[in-house]
């Protein structure tokens, strides 16, 4: 049997947007029984409560009715497009990983019904409840790959200027310190008509771009070692703001006070071993700025073993150590110190001779010497049996590298 | 800041003997209930949820008690006119639910119910030229995809039909440092990813990209002194991470460097005395999910009151048997 409350409780959710377009938070209320005289609904600065069993009167409606029109059930064939939007939002607020009501988000997207703006606000709505819904992110992903085409089509339409086309210069146009902007104002093209269409594309999209990281980062702070945040993250970096030496740089420091403070998150940690990756395939660039990536990678080395000491006891630690540790071994093989201390006897010409054979010892002297270094200092130090254990899978790992070298 | 290890303390009155019976009842009751609001929520899932409870049912040796041509039907009416399937009746196509379906169809051995020629095209069209895949046409890339086509081509005895090569090269770029596999170059690296990824290159016959000791090694870590698996490290364990990380371990032929005893006992532990069906931890609401996993975990694990469960596509092993399809296992 349908339930007749569901149509007035729609309307009301639909009444309740438009009292307030910018909630900007929303939550189920306990409460199982209808009260007489009282709206489910309650809307206070922002936030939106809804109570329990409104939502299960209300998702039992809005589904029937969006999935009968998409199956061109003849009962619900014609429905005007501000109710399909209407009915997708009422489904994903509290159903987010429906992916099929996300489906018919992008057709009103393409169908010019719905503009991208407006979606991700109501996609960073979706996260403040559901931070790691999946979909919610593949949804994300998929509007800011429409905002990239639309910036090369319309820089290409505008005499091939480049402007717009994040691959030939983010280096130089994009500053991190742009990241501050602040997130509620959304963008106010009205006195942009007369600028250049894809100079407008361009900043529109790096304005988008920005408050991104910082949906990524909220999401990140509501559920621990969320992989969808992060990954989601990755994805923005590489493909929006084609893994610019700036940018890398600046989440690399943007990042680390965070850590700091969630050194058991590993997703979070992972995200360093990203940007690491990244800026030593930048060498080049990067030692335009007199950076070495060798200078970044011991000085993170220094930043987890103090970490450690300072909170014992932590795997994501260990394994960002690991992980720093076999980056140096395989990619700083002809390291200043080292250098001398495989020179041995016959100096640098055998070294380049026998280059395996060097690199092989090379590799060695260093595990051996982390070995050492965790086997007297770090046992001293570590208090707890548990960070005992830890450093014993550290050491373990280490002896199979050196069997594997 | 706590630093004790993240784990769960198994209660002393946990189940410690498996309640076959019960999971075969939970499941069938799990299927009736239709009317309700748990219905409509899980409906994007609908497919693959009867992959799991048909399965379930299938290593329990009571698939029988399903109705093999109402389930038939059902999977009939979700393809759609691309060739793909939907999670349910007026949803989207998606590689997640066209795996299901097809595995759901192998369960009856009616494959040939549907038309296969459009399942083989559709999934062709969704390879891309660096061999990933797209999970449908609107572009998300995720090794889980490229495990999802591979699979169900494989059931189809369509390998031959995408770029075996190029999707082997994707799925090897996303391994990182420690020889685990994240969903896309520079991810994560995340144990049902790592399922997706030796799983697919098990079809592929290309596990010698893998490094096994290394990634043996970090799936072995996934242990904790409950016995249980967790999916990455500082997670609790989970029945479901339990399946992946051991289904992976023994693709790689590193079963025997877990504590099979205490992960026995863990998974043990996650059922439902009263309702049947499995859990994720001791103590939490049981689901058709977790019970798949459970069940398939202990048949790895050597339970033989369940029926033998292939470790690549976490199917009745007699059934796959009688296919010619290669799985490659280190
Ligand atoms: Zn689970």
């Amino acid at each position: 049997m349908a339930d007749s409350r569901g149509p007035r409780l729609f309307a009301d959710l639909n009444n309740v947007f438009k009292r307030d377009p910018n909630i900007d938070e929303y939550d189920i209320l306990p409460v199982l029984e209808p009260t007489h005289n009282r709206s489910p609904f309650l809307l206070q600065e922002h936030k939106l409560g809804v109570e329990a069993w409104a939502v299960k009167v209300l998702m039992k409606y809005v589904a029937t009715r969006l999935i009968g029109w998409r199956s061109q059930n003849p009962l619900v064939k014609f429905i005007d497009p501000t109710e399909v939007l209407n009915l997708t939002r009422a489904l994903i607020l509290f159903n987010p990983d429906n992916y099929t009501a996300w489906n018919v988000r992008k057709e009103l997207v393409e169908s010019g019904f719905l503009n991208i703006a407006d979606d991700l606000q109501f996609g960073a709505l979706v996260l403040s409840k559901h931070p790691k819904s999946a979909e919610t992110f593949i949804h994300r992903r998929w509007l800011f790959q429409q905002l990239l085409d639309h910036c090369l089509s319309s820089s290409l339409d505008s005499n091939g200027s480049v402007a717009a086309v994040p691959e030939n210069n983010a280096d130089s146009s994009i500053s991190m310190d742009l990241i501050d902007v602040d997130i509620v104002a959304s963008p106010e093209n009205d006195g942009l008509l007369s600028m250049d269409q894809s100079l407008e594309c361009s900043r529109l999209f790096k304005l988008h771009t920005q408050l991104e990281m910082r949906v990524c980062a909220r999401a990140a702070e509501r559920y621990q070692c969320n992989y969808h945040a992060w990954s989601h993250r990755i994805w923005i970096i590489q493909h929006c703001l084609n893994c610019s030496l700036q940018v890398l740089l600046s989440e690399m420091k943007e990042t680390e006070a965070w850590n700091s403070t969630h050194i058991s998150d590993h997703s979070g940690f992972h995200y360093r071993q990203f940007l690491l990756t990244e800026l030593h395939k930048r060498q080049e660039k990067l030692s335009l700025l007199s950076i070495s990536p060798g200078q970044l990678v011991h000085r993170e080395m220094a930043y987890v073993c103090d970490l450690i000491r300072s909170y014992p006891g932590h795997e994501t630690l260990w394994y960002h150590r690991r992980f720093l540790f076999c980056f140096m071994l395989n990619t700083h093989p002809l390291d200043q110190d080292t250098k001398l201390s495989c020179k041995s006897s016959n100096g640098f010409s055998v070294y380049r001779d026998q280059g395996e054979e060097a690199l092989k010892r090379h590799k060695t002297f260093l595990i051996a010497q982390e070995l050492e270094s965790v086997n007297t200092k770090q046992k001293l130090e570590s208090s707890s049996k548990y960070n005992h254990m830890l450093l014993g899978k550290y050491v373990h790992w280490l002896q199979t590298l050196l069997t594997s070298t | 800041m706590g630093t004790s290890v993240k784990d769960i303390v198994i209660p002393s009155n946990a189940p410690k003997s498996l309640l076959l019976l019960k999971h075969a009842d939970y499941i069938v009751s799990y299927g009736e209930k239709k009317d309700d609001y748990e219905y409509v929520m899980t409906e994007y899932l609908r497919m693959n949820g009867m992959y799991w409870g048909l399965t379930s049912l299938a290593l329990v040796g009571h698939l029988d008690k399903m109705n093999r041509s109402e389930v038939i039907e059902f999977v009939l009416k979700c393809q759609q006119d691309c060739g793909g399937f939907s999670c349910s009746i007026g949803h989207d196509p998606h590689l997640l639910s066209t795996l299901s379906a097809i595995q759901i169809l192998t369960l009856y051995d009616a494959v040939e119910s549907v038309n296969t020629d459009a399942v083989v095209r559709w999934i062709k069209s969704l390879q891309q030229t660096d061999g990933s895949f797209y999970g449908d046409k609107w572009g998300e890339v995720d090794t889980r995809f490229s495990f999802c086509a591979v699979a169900c081509l494989a059931l189809l005895g369509r390998l031959d039909e995408i770029n075996v090569d190029k999707a082997v090269e994707f799925v090897v770029s996303c391994m990182n440092f420690d020889g685990a596999f994240g969903c896309r170059p520079g991810s994560e690296s995340h144990s049902g990813q790592v399922y997706c990824c030796v799983g697919m290159l098990s079809l592929a016959g290309r596990l010698h990209h893998v490094n096994a000791d290394q990634l043996g090694w970090w799936l072995c870590e996934r242990q904790l002194p409950s016995g249980g698996l967790n999916g990455r490290p500082e997670k609790l364990p989970d029945v479901c991470y339990s399946w992946w990380v051991l289904a992976s371990l023994k693709i790689i032929g590193r079963l025997h460097w877990i504590d099979k005893n205490k992960l026995v006992e863990f998974i043990l532990a996650c059922q439902d005395e009263e309702t049947g069906g499995f859990a994720d931890r001791p103590g939490d609401m049981v689901d058709p999910f977790h019970t798949l996993f459970g069940l398939a975990g202990l048949s790895l694990l050597g339970d033989t009151t369940v029926k033998a469960v292939n470790p690549v596509l976490c199917m009745p092993e007699e059934l796959l048997k009688k296919s010619k399809i290669q799985f490659q296992y280190l």
